[in-house]
């Protein structure tokens, strides 16, 4: 069996006294798109956000159970949440490029990281910028401001931030709900282009999406992970009647 | 992304279609020059044939459930699938034929059919013509197929009547005029699903029915 990029296991999750999560056990396998369907509530955003702990900003945030990256569990004391969110990118449903240039979105994790050469830096916002496919379109106003790009673009702009660090992750969180049809078609086939280089795990809404580009698929369901599988297994054959439940529309 | 995975799945067709082609042929070459080994080589490839038919089907649901086609892509698609099942027909009468030609072995009454060497090459004909018009996505070739369906029913008809005459007359000859029988009937239903293949593939490629001559009424 190939090793997981990211993985839980037994991950609970309390907002409080609300049990968001329950008994999680979840794999995600390296240079593969893992999609994450359920309904609204269901805790799939939330437990994108366990993978580079962003619910740590949440007060009242109680986890138990392991999150591992590669062999390393990311909640253990003294890790560097840093680090750990610039190996595991994100990207979120609403486009938020800085109010800076294009250029300085892209450059600007590698600064804070520490000193880097001018033309490493350059090399580098180039190289993620080409990765995003937004190089073409900007290439010739890097300096001017990532609040002139459209939606498309500054989503893929995103993107191209969040490959800047050289992620081992990728965590879109509904990447597309506010695109039009082509700039969703185009990150989504963004996404096929980039799973040869980093894993990709996407919380959606829009079940089709799953099925045009997930390798795996898995449906969350009140906090319960109910069930994962290969995509085109659950998505023909699904084993759970939850799963068939949502996918034919009855409820979600 | 789903441009490749139809190209995909109608390349899996064309090679199971030319297995098929290649079964019909072997069988159909029994009738006049026997040669061991026939039934067990067709049935060698009927069990590939059926495989084939499973993963083709299997393929074809995945692509629907994963991509909802619209329009011309989901045509393709169910097309793709309808014809699969032709194919896989089409592999069974090829076996049937096998299995009668072996009890045919030096049968003169082979020789007092002369429909039954036109209605083997017309039936045959229809089916590569049927295929290659698939392929091609060409309607009016797929036209000429379903015209040529008539010629082979009436040569059927002729065998049917012949047959039954040799059999009023001589006893000992029915086990040879049935099988011949089985053969004509086998020939008749390739004919048929060379149609069936024909009138889908004008749905695949304009969307347009043709079946049951409801176009021309």
């Amino acid at each position: 069996m190939v090793k997981p990029q990211l993985q839980t296991r037994k991950l609970n999750l309390w907002f409080g006294k609300n049990h968001v999560l329950h008994d999680v056990d979840l794999s995600v396998y390296s240079q593969k798109v893992t999609a994450m369907i359920g309904p609204s509530g269901c805790g799939k955003s939330t437990l994108l956000r366990c993978f580079n702990r962003m619910n740590d900003l949440i007060p009242e945030t109680r986890i138990t159970g392991d999150v591992l990256l590669g062999d390393e569990d990311i909640y253990k004391n003294g890790s560097d949440v840093s680090r750990i969110r610039a190996a595991v990118g994100m990207v979120f449903q609403k486009p938020n490029p800085f109010p800076k240039s294009i250029f300085n979105n892209v450059a600007y994790g590698l600064q804070i990281q520490g000193k880097i050469r001018r033309s490493e830096l350059e090399e580098r916002v180039e190289q993620s910028l080409k990765a995003a496919w937004l190089w073409e379109e900007v290439k010739d106003r890097l300096n001017q401001s990532a609040m002139s790009l459209s939606g498309g673009q500054q989503q893929r702009l995103c993107i191209a931030r969040a490959l800047a660090n050289r992620p081992k992750v990728l965590l879109l969180d509904e990447p597309t709900s506010a695109l039009d049809p082509q700039s969703t078609a185009k990150v989504e086939e963004l996404c096929l282009e980039l799973k040869k280089s980093v894993t990709i795990l996407i919380v959606t809404h829009n079940v089709a999406q799953a099925g045009r580009i997930s390798d795996y698929t898995a449906f969350m369901y009140l906090g319960d992970l109910v069930e994962f599988d290969k995509t085109e297994k659950m998505f023909t054959v699904p084993a759970d009647k939850r799963t068939e439940a949502y996918l034919t529309g009855v409820f979600g | 992304m789903i441009d490749t995975k139809i190209l995909d799945l109608k390349n899996m067709l064309m090679s199971q279609a030319s297995l098929v082609e290649k079964m019909v042929s072997m069988a159909i070459s029994g009738i006049y020059s026997r040669w061991d080994g026939l039934l067990k080589e067709v049935r060698i490839f009927e069990e590939r044939v059926n495989q084939i038919e499973l993963d083709l089907e299997i393929k074809c649901i995945t692509a629907i459930a994963l991509y909802q086609p619209e329009a011309r892509d989901l045509r393709l698609i169910m097309m793709i699938m309808k014809i699969n099942n032709d194919l896989e027909r089409l592999g069974d009468q090829a076996v049937n034929i096998a299995e009668s030609v072996e009890h045919l072995v030096d049968q003169p009454i082979v020789n007092k059919l002369p429909e039954l060497e036109e209605m083997k090459n017309s039936a045959f004909e229809m089916l590569k013509q049927s295929l290659d018009a698939f392929a091609a996505e060409d309607v009016e070739k797929s036209r000429a197929v379903c015209d040529a369906d008539d010629a082979v029913d009436e040569l059927n008809r002729k065998i049917f009547y012949r047959l039954m005459e040799i059999m009023k007359k001589n006893i000992g000859a029915i086990e040879p005029c049935l099988h011949l029988l089985r053969i004509a009937k086998n020939l008749e239903r390739i004919a048929d699903l060379s149609t069936n293949i024909a009138e889908n593939t004008v749905y695949m490629a304009v969307g347009k029915v043709i079946k049951h001559n409801i176009d021309k009424e």
